[in-house]
């Protein structure tokens, strides 16, 4: 009896490693598409004394668009556009911004944890931890996200934006 | 003095094929920024019981662009993009957000690149460093202001060919 036991007892902590197991990858594999959901909405920064940033997001099917401008004393200083859609085959998004009057460039977001999101140029996709620069985003709350500029692994410059709507 | 004359005239002769080689590279060397402006407007392509209709506004030197198909009345597809000139990569480049109704969303980056001063080709940016063997082309020719004539090729094999007139 004990030796039928014995083997039972070994084959339900296996079992019950293997679920575990399981459990963790599926955690570990986050829903860019839901996660991307969270810049839904209108933004605002200040980015300096008398400038102000302000971004309006809005889904497109699983993809985003958004409209940004800074404003210097009342006044429009610059303005652009962006699409933000979902690749399959890299799991992450891209970001294209056409910022009005100025070459446009892509950029990858990929959430890293359900808070933090990596962002880096398209032109360093192959290694991005050694990209020139990247930024990280955090949401704080769900009203409130930080966007940390980083070179060289050190941060340089951190924005905060406030949900407006 | 005769060896003097010959020199002389091999001097121009070579000065001469200069300029010419100079003029040529000017004239391949097409401003893509400027050509796409005569694409703006709005566009519409009828066939059978479909109809693909087109918007292209400018933003700032570059482009905005809603697309759409509709069959019966229903639209069945729809997209949005933005087309800009990248200097570091020297081309103008698409990204287009499409939507297959009622729910696959996808982005698709596309180079694009004037072959002579009223058509230009796309190609999707991963299949930009061989693009003979593109596996999806697009061709779109401005045969007049008024009407454009777009081509989808699959693997250099022609899948079809719209004509779009201009409505605005």
């Amino acid at each position: 009896m004990k030796k039928l036991c014995f083997p039972a007892i070994i084959a339900a902590f296996l079992l019950f490693c293997t679920n575990v197991i399981q459990a963790q990858t599926t955690q570990m594999k986050l829903n860019q598409v839901e996660l991307m959901k969270q810049f839904l909405g209108s933004w605002k920064c200040d980015v300096d004394k008398d400038t102000t940033a302000f971004w309006d997001t809005k889904s497109y099917g699983t993809g985003l668009e958004n409209k940004y401008n800074y404003v210097t004393n009342g006044k429009i200083v610059e303005e652009g556009k962006q699409l933000w859609g979902y690749d399959k085959r890299i799991d992450k998004y891209y970001a294209t911004t056409l910022p009005k009057g100025m070459d446009i460039y892509i950029d990858v977001y990929c959430f890293i944890s359900k808070n933090k999101c990596k962002i880096f140029s398209l032109y360093d996709i192959e290694n991005p931890d050694k990209a020139p620069v990247r930024w990280e985003i955090e949401f704080k709350s769900p009203d409130m996200f930080t966007e940390t500029y980083i070179s060289n692994n050190e941060p340089f410059k951190i924005r905060t934006f406030t949900r407006i709507k | 003095m005769k060896i003097f004359y010959l020199t002389f005239l091999i001097a121009i002769f070579l000065s001469f094929r200069t300029i010419i080689i100079q003029a040529q590279t000017t004239q391949t060397k097409l401003n893509q920024i400027e050509l796409m402006k005569q694409f703006t407007g709005i566009w519409k392509c009828e066939k059978d019981d479909t109809t693909d209709i087109i918007e292209d506004k400018l933003f700032g030197d570059g482009h905005e662009l809603y697309m759409k198909t509709e069959t019966k009345g229903k639209i069945i597809w729809e997209g949005k993009s933005i087309i800009g000139y990248n200097k570091k990569s020297d081309m103008l480049i698409e990204s287009l957000l499409e939507r297959w109704i009622p729910n696959s969303t996808f982005l698709t980056i596309w180079s694009v690149r004037f072959l002579s001063t009223n058509k230009f080709e796309e190609i999707l940016l991963d299949e930009i460093s061989n693009p003979e063997k593109a596996t999806e082309k697009w061709i779109y020719e401005l045969k007049s202001p008024d009407l454009m004539i777009n081509t989808w090729m699959n693997n250099n094999k022609v899948v079809s060919v719209y004509t779009f007139k201009r409505v605005k």
